[in-house]
C-alpha cells in the first residue's frame, strides 16, 4: 500500500475541492447533511487511493468520479427510492414567476436519483452520454433513456422555456 | 435546447451556502479506512488460497513465456480462437493468431462457435447514431458479412452456437426508438443461422420493456432456447419446439448478466450477494458474495464471474486514466474458489472462460485461467485504436 499523503498537503487538497465536489453532491442528492456525508466519504476514500492516483493534479477528477460512484452506491440501495425521492410531485409547471432559479433544485429533487444523477452530470458536469455511464457504472443506453424520462419530468415541472419540446438529449 | 436548464443549475449551485471544509475529520476517517485495509489484505494473503495460486501461476508464466509464445504461434486456427479469443483496436479484428482490418469502426465482438461476430460502425461507440454492419469472422480470418438489422439492442450469442438471437417489436420494420419502445407489447423473438445468413425460427410473446433504454430487450441465447429480459422478468424460447414460458422469480430483474444458459440476480435482498441460476432447471448454482459496489460478468462459458469495482478513473475530457482499476476478482460459479489476477487492467473473455486483456503499448496480450491463476502472456503486433475486448459488453 503506497504511503499517505502528508496531513498538510491533503488538508490543501481538501480546502480546494470541498466546494466544487459538495455542490456537485448537493445537486445529486437534494439534502445539505446527505451532500455533507457524501464528500466527506469521498475525501476519506481519496486519501486512501492517494498513492494510486498518478497524476495529483487529477485528483480533483478522481475525487469527483470517486463521489459520483458512492452517490451511485447509495440510490442501489432499496430504502433510497422512499427515503429521499419525492417522485409524487404534481405533473404540473411550477414555475410561475419571472424567476424560476429556486424553483430548479425543488425539480430536481422530483426526479428519481439516479435520474437525478443523470441529469446533473450530463448537464452539470458536461459529460458525455458514455461518461456518465461509465460514472454511474451503467449502460450508455439506461442513461439515454433515464435522460429522456427526466426531461419529460422536468419540462412538466418547469415548463418549456426551460426543457423546450424535443430537448430530451436521449 | 437544454442551455437554460444547464444555466440554472449552475447559478443554483453557485449560491449554495457551502459549509467549512472539516478536513481532520476526513483524515481521521482516512486513516481508520488504511488501517482496516491492511488488515483485510493481510487476512487475505492467509487464507485465500487462489490468491496464493495466482501469484505462483504469473511467475511459472514468465518463465514459460517463450513456450507460450510458441504455442500461441503454432496453433491451429481454431484452437488459438478457443485459448486466446478475439478483440480489436480501431478497425482491426485479432481473432486467435489471425487478424483482420475493415473499413469501418469495430463496435463490439461477440463470440459463436464459428468464429467471432463482429459489430461495425462509422465510429467505435455503440451509441452513435448510424446503421451497424455485422460481419463473421472466422478463427482462419475469412470472413463473412451477415444482414442483421438490429439497430441499438443487445443479442445474444454463445461460443457453443452458429446462431445469434434477437428481439424485436413485433410487426414493426424500421425499428423504433427506446422511448418507443415503452409503449410496445407484443414482441418477436428471433433466431438467424450465421451459417447462412437466414432466420430459422420466430416466434412472438407479450412483455414490455421500460427500463433499458435499448430499442428492444437485452437477449441471450444458449443451445435451443434463448431468453429475452422483459419488465415482467425473463422470457424462454425453445426454437426447436416452439414453447416459450417466463422464467420464474425474474420479475423486475435489472441485472442483465446471463450466459451459456446461466443468469444473475442481484440486489433484491443485499447489496452484496450475487446469485447465479440455471434457466432450464430453474435451480440456484451459486450465491456469491461481493463487495458492495462490485460489478459482476458472467464468462461466455457460464463457468467463471469477474467482480469488477468501478473505481478506474478517467479525465472525462482527455481519456487519460488517472487511477487504474483495482485487480478483478474471478470466481468459479460451480466451486465459489476465488482467484485475483495479478494487475490493474480491463479484462474480456477468450470463448472458453479465460480471462482476455490487451496492452496495445506493448504490443502483448495476456491469457489467464481463472481456475488457477497461471497466465500467458503472448507478444503480437497491435495496431492503434480504441480496444475492444472479446466477452465484454460495449452495447448501449
Amino acid at each position: 500500500m503506497a504511503p499517505p499523503p502528508s496531513d498538510e498537503e491533503f488538508t490543501e487538497f481538501v480546502d480546494d475541492a470541498w466546494p466544487t465536489l459538495y455542490r456537485t453532491a448537493y445537486l445529486l442528492v437534494g439534502d445539505r447533511g446527505l451532500a455533507e456525508d457524501l464528500v466527506q466519504t469521498t475525501l476519506s476514500k481519496t486519501y486512501v487511493s492517494w498513492g494510486r492516483i498518478r497524476d495529483r493534479r487529477a485528483a480533483g477528477v478522481y475525487a469527483r468520479t470517486v463521489l459520483v460512484n458512492t452517490a451511485s452506491s447509495w440510490f442501489r440501495r432499496r430504502s433510497w427510492s422512499s427515503e429521499i425521492a419525492t417522485s409524487d410531485l404534481p405533473d404540473r409547471p411550477v414555475v410561475e414567476s419571472d424567476s424560476d432559479r429556486p424553483l430548479v433544485l425543488e425539480a430536481l429533487r422530483a426526479l428519481p436519483p439516479r435520474q437525478r444523477a443523470v441529469v446533473v452530470l450530463r448537464f452539470y458536469e458536461d459529460l458525455s452520454v458514455e461518461q456518465t455511464a461509465t460514472a454511474l457504472g451503467i449502460n450508455a443506453g439506461t442513461v439515454k433513456s433515464q435522460t429522456s424520462h427526466a426531461m419529460a419530468k422536468l419540462r412538466s415541472l418547469l415548463g418549456e422555456s426551460v426543457i423546450p419540446e424535443g430537448a430530451n438529449h436521449g | 435546447m437544454v442551455e437554460r436548464l444547464t444555466t440554472l443549475l449552475h447559478e443554483e449551485a453557485a449560491v449554495l451556502d457551502v459549509p467549512v471544509a472539516p478536513a481532520a475529520a476526513i483524515i481521521r476517517g482516512g486513516r481508520r479506512q488504511r488501517r482496516r485495509r491492511r488488515l483485510t489484505e493481510a487476512v487475505a494473503g492467509v487464507v485465500a488460497l487462489g490468491v496464493v495460486a495466482a501469484g505462483a501461476g504469473t511467475l511459472l508464466a514468465r518463465a514459460g513465456d517463450t513456450a507460450a509464445q510458441e504455442r500461441f504461434a503454432s496453433a491451429h486456427a481454431a484452437a488459438a480462437y478457443a485459448d486466446y479469443g478475439a478483440f480489436s483496436t480501431g478497425s482491426t479484428v485479432y481473432i486467435g493468431n489471425h487478424q483482420v482490418t475493415f473499413p469501418e469502426k469495430i463496435k463490439a465482438l461477440y463470440y459463436t462457435s464459428l468464429g467471432v461476430l463482429v459489430r461495425m460502425g462509422k465510429v467505435a461507440y455503440t451509441d452513435e447514431p448510424g446503421p451497424s454492419h455485422y460481419t463473421l469472422v472466422r478463427p482462419d480470418g475469412s470472413t463473412r458479412d451477415v444482414d442483421l438489422r438490429m439497430g441499438d439492442r443487445i443479442a445474444g450469442t454463445d461460443p457453443d452456437s452458429p446462431n445469434v438471437a434477437y428481439a424485436e417489436p413485433a410487426g414493426v420494420t424500421g425499428g423504433l426508438s427506446a422511448s418507443q419502445t415503452r409503449h410496445v407489447t407484443h414482441w418477436s423473438l428471433v433466431v438467424v443461422s450465421l451459417e447462412t445468413g437466414t432466420e430459422i425460427a420466430r416466434t412472438e410473446v407479450t412483455g414490455r420493456f421500460t427500463w433499458g433504454g435499448w430499442e428492444a430487450p437485452p437477449v441471450d441465447l444458449a443451445g435451443d432456447r434463448m431468453w429475452a429480459l422483459f419488465d415482467e422478468g425473463w422470457t424462454e424460447y425453445d426454437w426447436r419446439t416452439g414453447a416459450t414460458r417466463s422464467i420464474p422469480g425474474t420479475a423486475g430483474a435489472g441485472i442483465i448478466e446471463a450466459a451459456h444458459g446461466r443468469y444473475a440476480l442481484h440486489g433484491e435482498q443485499t447489496d452484496t450477494d450475487w446469485r447465479f441460476f440455471d434457466f432450464a432447471s430453474g435451480n440456484l448454482v451459486a450465491t456469491i458474495p461481493a463487495s458492495s459496489g462490485d460489478t459482476g460478468w458472467l464468462s461466455p462459458d457460464g463457468r467463471f464471474v469477474r467482480f469488477d469495482k468501478a473505481d478506474a478513473v478517467r479525465d472525462g475530457k482527455t481519456g487519460k486514466l488517472i487511477s487504474p482499476p483495482s485487480p478483478s476478482h474471478f470466481v468459479s460459479v460451480d466451486t465459489g474458489k476465488t482467484v485475483s489476477l495479478p494487475g490493474r487492467v480491463f479484462w474480456g473473455w477468450t470463448p472458453d472462460g479465460h480471462a482476455l486483456s490487451v496492452d496495445p503499448a506493448k504490443d502483448r496480450i495476456t491469457v489467464c485461467d481463472p481456475a488457477t491463476g497461471r497466465c500467458d502472456r503472448i507478444t503480437r503486433e497491435i495496431g492503434p485504436g480504441s480496444v475492444k475486448l472479446g466477452g465484454a459488453l460495449y452495447e448501449s
